[in-house]
């Protein structure tokens, strides 16, 4: 590795810019991305960035329930991030549809099967600590490499 | 021809090295941080680390693009770079101290038409983006702009009557009079919305419009136009500094003078900026054309009396 | 103008964002991640019947175990499973679970494991009843504790029969 590409890999995880995508969520789990931007959490101080269009970010957010229609949506702003990227899901709904798993409209899957997701972070909704965390193991994982998307894009180049 | 060489040479290095690329970049990235940092420490918060907009370029750099469908990939990609380039061809002219390029008579119509390229470009990149938010921000860049270049133009102009030469050197040296007061102030009228900060910020309201004009943008041309606005902040800062701040006969002083009061501006509007919430477009439209009118009237009959 | 006064004295004191390594306090009363007391359980099925969101499941190994499963990203953190719970084997934990790389699965899933034991009277397997159980129950005495439920009935209801019927009648009906 030289040293441009070790520059930048330090800049992947000191510069993780967020976007947040809402799948059908109760709102609970958006309110809670709030506070990392107040000074108390301050999300800015790990260089954390809120952007509001996908082109920009590095780290999606993917809270809420899976939805028969918002599948189609996440596949859609998930291919507009421009590698290499992460997905951190937010919360019990995107790991299994939480109390809303069984009704008609709601897809009651992982949001594996859907996108690959690289941080779980569990609760309903996720502390606002808990939701840096899994920002930060993201920025992390960018930094190695170790995304499942960067790990399938190297596989696909070996192949 | 050995002139036009070695001319030409010295261009080259002021717009390479300095003021140029080389080391306006590091420095519009502190100017970035520190303004960053201010408002961070206005609101409370601890801020970005100190080499956050290095680390942003450098990731940026390191992304893919995405281009969207459907849009013209040459112009797409060349805007960003014409962008970086006038900005940084802008700044070369200015006179800072150790700037090896020759002052050129006319120059400063040069600068001004330098100056209106980046804004150009942007609006270019809204309306080419096809995005629905990025034409509403190119609109909204494009109306601003007519209305703070009011106030922006005349404080040069007026300058440059009262020196009576459209030259940066003979601005720089003009003595010292109640036009250089009244005309600075005209100019720091125009700053905030020029740099596009809070009561003006009104082409780049990310919870109106999402993004600013390069919402379509990613990777490296987005990190271009990161770079552009970080030279920008320093062109505007400098030219302030170098027009309005008296100048001492020693260079090194007046650089440390000249980077102080660029600090000092920045810090002057970016506490504007936390204090302020957003204007409407027709709002900062009438702030500008019946203010920033008459602050550019009184600045013109000022020139005219003397 | 009291908008510049309250940001110039953000400036003036230092600023109120934590570190990441220094996170607020969780309150007490937080309903974090569940914590379960094989020990304690019965394995009564009363958690997984009041979870709504089936956060809570069972398996068996016949004749050996009964596991207990939890997977966090499932659970609303309502906290009835514990309240309901008739013996406090599940506590909802005060802080907050932290977020888990994908590479350790899809989140938190526990599984406890309470082992049947055979019958001290019988010899059938059964889910021992817990210690804290025996205490509260009344009337059962040290020699049945190893009992198994059908065991324990029937100790109860002989128990019974001694009090009311004379003994050698009740040899009689047998
Ligand atoms: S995990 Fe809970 S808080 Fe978050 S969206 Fe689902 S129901 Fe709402
Ligand atoms: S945890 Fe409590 S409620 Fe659940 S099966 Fe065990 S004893 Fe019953
Ligand atoms: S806390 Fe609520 S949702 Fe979670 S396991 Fe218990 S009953 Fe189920």
């Amino acid at each position: 590795m030289n040293l441009i590409e070790r520059v930048i890999a330090i800049s992947r995880r000191r510069s993780p810019w967020i976007c947040r995508l809402n799948a059908g969520s109760c709102n609970g789990c958006d309110i809670e991305i709030t506070p990392l931007l107040s000074p108390r959490y301050d999300a800015e101080q790990l260089g954390v960035e809120l952007h509001g269009t996908p082109k920009h970010a590095d780290i999606v957010l993917i809270s809420g329930t899976l939805t028969l229609r918002s599948r189609e949506a996440i596949l859609d702003i998930y291919a507009q991030v421009p590698n290499p990227k992460a997905v951190v899901a937010l919360g019990s709904c995107p790991a299994s549809g939480n109390v809303f798993a069984g009704s008609p409209l709601v897809l009651s899957e992982s949001l594996d099967s859907v996108v690959p997701v690289d941080v779980w972070v569990p609760g309903c909704p996720p502390r606002p600590q808990a939701i840096l965390d899994g920002i930060a193991r993201a920025a992390k994982l960018l930094e190695d490499g170790a995304t499942k998307s960067q790990l399938e894009s190297r596989r696909g180049r070996l192949s | 021809m050995n002139a036009v060489w070695s001319s030409l040479g010295s261009y080259l290095l002021a717009f390479a090295v300095w003021p140029g690329l080389l080391l306006a970049a590091p420095l519009g990235w502190l100017e970035l941080w520190f303004m960053r940092k201010l408002v961070a420490r206005l609101q409370g918060r601890q801020g970005p680390p100190f080499f956050q907009p290095f680390f942003d370029f450098m990731k940026l750099l390191g992304k893919e693009t995405v281009i969207p469908r459907g849009v013209n990939r040459g112009i797409f990609l060349a805007l960003p770079v014409v962008s970086v380039a006038a900005v940084t061809a802008a700044l070369a002219i200015v006179p800072l101290p150790g700037n090896p390029a020759p002052s050129l008579p006319g120059d400063v119509v040069l600068l001004l038409y330098l100056m209106e390229v980046p804004i150009l470009c942007e609006v270019l990149a809204g309306y080419v983006s096809r995005s629905i938010y990025g034409q509403v921000a190119a609109m909204r860049e494009a109306l601003l702009s007519l209305a703070y270049n009011l106030p922006f133009l005349v404080a040069i102009i007026a300058m440059a009557q009262e020196a009576g030469s459209f030259q940066m050197s003979t601005l720089q040296a003009a003595p010292y009079g109640l036009v250089h007061l009244l005309a600075a102030v005209t100019f720091l009228l125009a700053l905030p919305a020029r740099m596009k900060l809070n009561p003006f910020s009104i082409a780049n309201a990310e919870h109106e419009i999402v993004a600013d004009s390069h919402i379509e943008y990613s990777g490296p041309p987005l990190a271009l136009f990161k770079l552009s606005h970080a030279v920008e902040l320093v062109l505007l800062t400098e030219l302030f500094a170098v027009v309005f701040i008296p100048a001492t006969p020693w260079p090194l002083v007046n650089l440390l003078v000249y980077l102080a009061a660029g600090v000092a501006v920045l810090g002057g509007v970016t506490l504007l900026a936390t204090a302020t919430a957003r204007l409407r477009l027709t709002q900062a439209f009438r702030f500008y054309w019946v203010w920033g009118g008459l602050a550019s009237a009184v600045t013109l009959a000022a020139t005219l009396v003397r | 103008m009291a908008m510049l006064k309250t940001i110039l004295g953000n400036l003036l004191r230092p600023p109120r964002t934590r570190d990441p390594a220094d996170m607020p306090e969780v309150p007490p009363v937080y309903r974090g991640a569940l914590a379960h007391d094989a020990a304690r359980c019965t394995a009564c099925g009363t958690c997984a019947f009041v979870c709504a969101p089936k956060a809570i499941t069972f398996t068996q190994e016949p004749g050996v175990s009964v596991s207990w499963h939890f997977f966090i990203g499932q659970c609303s953190f309502c906290g009835l499973c514990a309240q309901n719970c008739p013996t406090r084997a599940i506590s909802l934990q005060a802080d907050a679970p932290g977020a888990t790389n994908s590479a350790a699965g899809d989140g938190l899933r526990l599984e406890s494991v309470i082992r049947l034991q055979p019958c001290t009277r019988c010899g059938a397997a059964h889910v021992p009843l817990p210690d804290a159980t025996i205490e509260a129950l009344w009337g059962v005495e040290e020699a049945e504790r190893g009992y198994c439920p059908e065991c324990r009935r029937r100790a109860a209801s002989e128990k019974l029969r001694a009090a009311f019927v004379p003994a050698e009648e009740a040899h009689h009906d047998r």
